[in-house]
């Protein structure tokens, strides 16, 4: 009921493999982020975008399953980036440190025409 | 309608000032949380504060919340989780308490997490009480006589 | 949903009895109810209902003393979203028969204020005093879960 407020659905656009994040990244989410990492992965993907949406609410059980992502994302030598982030998760994020390990971009264009040229 | 605290205090003024505290009590079930974060932007935002404070604030009483209702009440379901908002002229008080049935190793209270570090443990986690320190102006842990934890956070008001 | 589950499944509020801060009650619960589901319409009625609750306990019920407090108690059942008001009973409600109409109002019948109890009563599902052990007066406000989980998208 008041567990399970995310979509994640994935696609592809320009080369690079976009994970749509619709709602709220808390514990309840793992599955679900881990699922679409892997199918995305599976099919090759070497360019990954998270690309938040609606995302009001990201706590730290949620940072520690995008930890993990970076985990697997360097281990299986792809690139990561994040867009739609809100200025308030952004901080977070550069907080916590993932800023060091994936390119933050405001959104989906950006992120797209930006993260493709670091190739 | 504005929320001008000082206003509303104006016809108490020849009394004792009551303190003015909400006070709300939530299931130990994850989730709940979130009450908790609206309950307090709605204070913050009648208060004054600017958005990236009451976002501040709503992630560190999440965090709060969600470690009493996991930690601290171990998600039984028998026990609550209360949280006060005290709003005063220049700062917004918050206390979160649960019931104790894990007490909280003080140990984790001042811990320092390290990204790089975390990425080599297969627990990623341990960021809650870091990010409250991080975003609040003041921060303290306690135990209440019942046994239960208690975490008193402030943020100050800016004008 | 058995009742201790639902018990478990509540929440309450407690405020101080002063003008404003029904407000708060109203954006905290209108969250809550957001992520139940409740369709945004819905939430609007139950944020109109809910003030004029509130503001009835402060003003009436509690006779706008800011020491006493207003509880907000909010309980989840299966197909209900009920949510109750309590006051601390300084004045209690003495039922006056049926609120009058607006047509009764308007050609100069009884007080101009007052429309409260009409408005929520037009608004919820369930609504009115219920009975209650001690002192205080208990306003409870019911609202039909529909649509859980957005199966109309």
């Amino acid at each position: 009921m008041l567990e399970d407020e995310l979509t994640v659905s994935t696609r592809e656009r320009d080369g690079v493999a976009i994970i749509d994040l619709f709602g709220d990244i808390t514990t309840f989410a793992e599955e679900k982020i881990n699922n679409a990492y892997r199918e995305v992965t599976n099919q090759g993907a070497r360019f990954v975008l998270l690309n938040f949406r609606q995302n009001d609410y990201i706590n730290s059980a949620g940072i520690a399953i995008l930890i993990g992502i970076v985990t697997e994302v360097s281990r299986n030598e792809q690139k990561l980036a994040v867009s739609g982030l809100s200025q308030h998760f952004q901080k977070i994020f550069r907080m916590v440190g993932l800023a060091q390990y994936a390119e933050i971009y405001q959104d989906e264009d950006e992120a797209i025409s930006r993260f493709k040229r670091l190739t | 309608m504005p929320f001008d605290v000082k206003a509303m205090g104006d016809e108490t003024a020849q009394r004792e000032p009551v303190e003015k505290v909400i006070e709300l009590r939530l299931p130990s079930r994850l989730g709940y949380e979130r009450v908790a974060m609206d309950t307090a932007s709605a204070l913050a935002r009648r208060m004054g504060f600017h958005t990236d404070r009451v976002e501040s604030l709503k992630t560190a009483i999440g965090e709060a919340v969600t470690n009493a209702i996991e930690h601290g009440n171990q998600h039984d379901a028998a026990t609550k989780v209360v949280v006060m908002l005290t709003a005063r002229d220049a700062e917004l008080i918050v206390q979160v308490a649960d019931q104790g049935r894990k007490p909280l190793d003080q140990e984790c209270t001042t811990r320092q997490p390290q990204i790089a570090e975390r990425l080599e443990r297969d627990d990623k986690g341990g960021w809650g009480i870091w990010l409250i320190r991080e975003l609040m102006d003041e921060v303290e842990f306690s135990t209440a006589p019942s046994g239960g934890n208690q975490v008193r956070m402030v943020i100050h008001l800016e004008r | 949903m058995s009742t201790s589950a639902s018990a478990q499944m509540s929440i309450e509020l407690s405020l101080p009895s002063e003008l404003g801060y029904e407000v708060i009650a109203r954006d905290a619960i209108a969250a809550f109810a957001r992520r139940l589901g409740l369709a945004p319409e819905r939430i609007e009625d139950l944020k109109t209902a809910l003030c004029e609750a509130c503001i009835n306990a402060i003003e009436h019920g509690n006779l706008l003393k800011p020491e006493l407090r207003v509880q907000v108690h909010c309980r989840v059942e299966a197909e209900r979203l009920v949510i109750e008001v309590l006051d601390q009973g300084v004045s209690p409600f003495a039922p006056r028969g049926e609120p009058l109409s607006i047509i009764e109002k308007v050609s100069g019948l009884g007080s101009l204020r007052g429309m409260g109890l009409l408005l929520i009563s037009q608004l919820c599902d369930e609504a009115g005093f219920v009975s209650r052990s001690g002192a205080g007066n208990c306003f409870r406000l019911a609202f039909q879960r529909q649509a859980i989980g957005g199966a109309h998208c």
